[in-house]
């Protein structure tokens, strides 16, 4: 089956998102998916570890490091090939569906421009 | 520990034990890193994420088993919900309200010990199914088999349904037969479905009523209902219940010759009800292939 095949769901596109740009743990994956969506997406934490339990099952997401801090363990997540093909895959797909929208709204105006006859 | 942390930890407890062993500090470490550092209380959405998340956890522990092991387990469970129900029945004979000093007390009704002795053997019945081995369960369910039928032939007002709760207890020794067992978290799932379903006439014969009541009552339905919502498997089992509870109460009234099977939609509902779960569950189970080659969908 095709990777994004079937939609991904926000938080999960999201999570895959903020790890681009590197691996993170559990708190800064949450800010960084709020940085990049304008303050748009505000993960939940039983949202997002939901979401890393499937990416990791999937093989998405994997374990890249655990170190303690203030007595608790911090689990850092990083992007595996399959979930960066993926993301970029749901990313043309929802790139492909606006088009959809952004190109049929901007294409009848344009038309109707050209017929517009002239007035003298 | 701070409020908020100490509350945060019981709304962890939604998550399956080892599950928690294993993640529970970690997501614990997020939520205070994610909290400002004077609130108090978790905020809704948090909540509502762990409880959902956990609930989560929780049926995909349950998701390593083919179709027929689920089914046969979620039958049992919902024969043992019947069950669980019928104990209370007994032991809530037991208990008459009586008025004393002006004010409505429980009291202890020194007649009815056989239907102490049958709601206690029937509830031991329903939790050999988690803790019973070897010949514990058929000889608990043959002693509370014994006390009900007891109950039936001498105390004819306070057995409902005998013939039911007697094919019950008989489905249970024949469905937990196998080495597969319900999940620990099945249990505080008949316990919750039970305790759903006594609690509004628990609160009525308390006089002192606590105020928060109605809102423990509301958590618990919400739960519930998140959790059939979410699993599959207690939906089956709620379905399987109410299709016990309708056979059970139409053929009562065919033998009292009243009513009849097409006019009582009961059944077809509750059949549905369980056909739709039944669906649901396939769908989340383990698939067998034909070559005998497990896999999921």
């Amino acid at each position: 089956m095709h990777p994004a095949a079937i939609a991904m769901r926000e938080p999960t596109y999201f999570v895959l998102a903020a790890l681009l740009a590197g691996p993170l743990h559990g708190y800064a994956i949450i800010r960084r998916a709020e940085e990049i969506s304008n303050g748009r997406v505000r993960l939940a934490t039983g949202t997002l570890y939901s979401a890393l339990d499937q990416l990791t099952t999937e093989g998405h997401v994997e374990l890249v490091r655990e170190q303690m801090v203030g007595g608790r363990v911090r689990r850092s997540y990083g992007l595996t090939d399959p979930g960066s093909a993926a993301l970029r895959a749901e990313a043309l797909r929802m790139a492909e569906a606006a088009g959809l929208v952004t190109e049929a709204s901007s294409e009848p105006r344009a038309s109707r421009l050209r017929r517009k006859p002239r007035t003298a | 520990m701070s409020p908020i942390e100490r509350r945060y930890r019981l709304l962890l407890r939604t998550y399956p034990t080892s599950y928690r062993r294993d993640r529970g500090e970690e997501i614990l470490g997020t939520l205070m890193e994610a909290t400002p550092s004077r609130r108090q209380w978790p905020l809704a959405r948090d909540v509502r994420a762990l409880v959902i998340g956990g609930l989560r956890a929780r049926a995909a522990q349950n998701r390593g088993r083919s179709m027929a092991v689920n089914l046969r387990l979620t039958a049992l469970l919902g024969v043992a919900i019947y069950l669980g129900l019928a104990a209370w029945g007994y032991l809530a004979t037991t208990f008459v309200d009586a008025q004393l000093g002006g004010t409505w007390v429980l009291t202890y009704r020194s007649s009815a010990l056989p239907a102490l002795l049958a709601g206690l053997l029937t509830a031991a019945a329903v939790i050999l199914i988690w803790v019973g081995r070897g010949r514990l369960l058929p000889g608990g369910a043959v002693a509370a088999a014994a006390a009900a039928s007891y109950c039936g032939f001498s105390h004819r007002e306070i057995a409902g349904g005998l013939g039911t709760q007697l094919l019950c207890l008989a489905a249970l020794v024949v469905l937990a037969k196998r080495t597969e067992r319900p999940a620990w978290g099945w249990l505080w799932l008949t316990s919750g479905i039970v305790t759903a379903v006594i609690l509004p006439s628990f609160f009525q014969a308390v006089p002192f009523l606590p105020y928060q009541a109605p809102s423990l009552l509301l958590c618990i339905l919400l739960v519930l209902l998140a959790w059939i919502g979410i699993d599959a498997r207690p939906a089956v089992a709620l379905g399987t219940y109410y299709l016990i509870v309708s056979v059970s109460a139409l053929s009562g009234n065919a033998v009292m010759g009243i009513g009849n099977w097409f006019d009582d939609p009961a059944v077809l509902v509750a059949a549905a009800l369980a056909g739709l779960a039944a669906w649901r569950l396939r769908r989340q189970s383990v698939q067998e292939r034909r070559d005998g080659v497990p896999h999921t969908e």
